[in-house]
């Protein structure tokens, strides 16, 4: 019963390793100096293709061919829902317990079911993403993007990945139209796509009754109404000190800053350009997308910790979202609250209750588990970091965007930022974060017990 | 944990990874023939001088 974790993860390794190959041979054949050439960084783009982190590894996108280009998109597009997943919906008998291998990768808590045959599930889910891919594409298409970049964005946005075609990623296409269109996808992706499925059933109870959706959409609105409101009242003040330390070190001369700060300033006035990035923004962190159109590591300090925070969050249960999920957060939360109130009243017995339904004991200690484990191995990974990295929120952040599958982070490797300069070694512990991202932790971290590989 | 069980599951995702890499390959192939290909398709192509 045990292969089930084992293939979902040794599969993810060898796919990466598989998928690799191709760019290793393209870095070797046309290496220009630009960064060393090492199967590390072919791994590490990959790993972040499938994971659908997005963080990357090249400085000059627009100079890849369109073949390479197209392999970055459609990694993010496999990973997001899942290459598992799409087997079980192709070949349902793959030999193996079929519902283990969906819970090791099918984002989230509990693996929901539709119908009792889980082929038929996974069927679902992948018709769901295939129908929003479609239409994104088609969307961005109308909206100006050569079919091309319409193709791989659609694949990016869908799988909440990240790569962009373009240097400067959404920005590059300096257009309301598609700023907009991205920013609803990211929104449909970061939630689950069962609820999605319901929906299109013409089932909207969801809307009303899911708590985790209506979380989801809660924490969106309320950040995307500060982060705006910050944005519009502070602007870009005190940026520029803040921003020089690691700006110059990572080969930005002073005269170059000011340009940038001004780019930026500019981007940001008035009340609808503050919320327009401020909504697409909030999406790609929450989503865990990692699209940019603003460098958010000019925004206040208040602004960016708490795009640090909401990497934690995630999207939906059942979503292509990285992050811890919501319905995680929703239920730590609930889990909280009730240990505040046995504190004063030790008599109390009360179930935790999501959407009307009373959760299960041994599930809620499963998510505070997890939970805990998720924040262990970010400070655990943050303290490894430090060893490659001397810059304490560039270590820190670096990791939770890679555990969080989200890209960039704050600093060095912060929106208008690449992980091209980062160590060899370094890459391995963030490819690793990046793999137990996407897995879940337990998925993975099971296969390590020797107990699993006794008969 | 059956090692057979576990690597005949991973060659089937490979397979399907297979399948996926055909797309990137057709792309360069286009993209590296792309003036023949539209040559005898009768297409006129751009001249870069």
């Amino acid at each position: 019963m045990r292969e089930g974790f084992a293939i979902v993860t040794f599969g993810w390794i060898t796919l990466t390793f598989f998928a690799a190959v191709p760019l290793y041979l393209y870095f070797n054949a046309n290496f220009d100096g630009s960064f060393p050439v090492h199967f590390t960084n072919a791994y590490f783009e990959m790993m972040s293709g499938f994971s659908t982190t997005g963080a990357t590894i090249l400085t000059d996108i627009e100079s890849m061919p369109r073949s390479i280009l197209f392999w970055r998109a459609l990694t993010h597009w496999l990973g997001g829902m899942g290459i598992v997943t799409l087997a079980m919906a192709i070949f349902p008998a793959l030999g193996v317990s079929g519902y283990q291998m969906f819970k090791g990768e099918v984002p989230g808590p509990s693996a929901d079911r539709l119908q009792p045959r889980l082929a038929e599930t996974a069927r679902i889910l992948w018709s769901v993403y295939v129908l929003f891919t479609f239409s994104e594409t088609v969307i961005l298409w109308l909206a100006g993007m050569s079919f091309f970049d319409a193709v791989t964005h659609s694949f990016a946005t869908m799988a909440t990945g990240g790569f962009s075609t373009k240097n400067a990623s959404i920005a590059a296409f300096d257009s309301d139209l598609i700023l907009w269109t991205i920013t609803f996808f990211m929104y449909l992706a970061g939630a689950n796509f069962l609820v999605h499925f319901r929906m299109l059933r013409g089932n909207f109870s969801d809307w009303k009754f899911n708590a985790e959706f209506r979380f989801y959409t809660g924490i969106i609105l309320a950040a995307i109404v500060l982060v705006t409101a910050v944005l519009y009242i502070n602007g870009l003040q005190g940026a520029e000190e803040a921003a020089r330390s690691y700006r110059v070190s990572s080969g930005m001369d002073s005269g170059e800053l000011q340009l940038h700060l001004q780019s930026e300033q500019q981007k940001l006035s008035g009340l609808y350009s503050s919320f327009k990035h401020a909504s697409f923004q909030v999406l790609a962190i929450v989503t865990t997308t990692g699209f940019a159109t603003a460098d958010f590591d000019l925004w206040p300090n208040i602004l960016r910790l708490l795009l640090v925070m909401l990497m934690f969050f995630g999207g939906s249960a059942g979503s292509t979202g990285g992050g811890m999920k919501m319905i995680r957060i929703l239920i730590i939360f609930k889990y909280a609250y009730r240990e505040l109130r046995k504190i004063l009243r030790p008599r109390l017995i009360q179930t935790i209750r999501v959407s009307g339904v009373s959760v299960e004991e041994k599930q809620v200690s499963n998510i505070v588990g997890f939970g805990f484990l998720f924040i262990m191995i970010f400070v655990f990974f943050s303290f490894i970091m430090t060893l490659f990295i001397p810059d304490l929120t560039t270590s820190a952040t670096a990791v939770i965007a890679a555990l969080g599958n989200i890209g960039p982070g704050l600093s060095g490797v912060g929106a208008i930022e690449n992980y091209a300069w980062l160590s060899i070694p370094g890459k391995w512990v963030l490819i690793f974060a990046m793999l137990l991202g996407r897995l879940e932790i337990f998925t993975v971290l099971v296969i390590f017990r020797l107990s699993a590989w006794k008969k | 944990m059956n090692i057979r069980a576990t690597a005949f599951g991973v060659a089937k995702l490979l397979q399907i990874l297979a399948i996926f890499m055909l797309v990137p390959l057709l792309i360069s192939l286009f993209d590296h023939y792309e003036g023949s290909i539209l040559s005898a398709l009768g297409q006129p192509t751009v001249q870069v001088s």
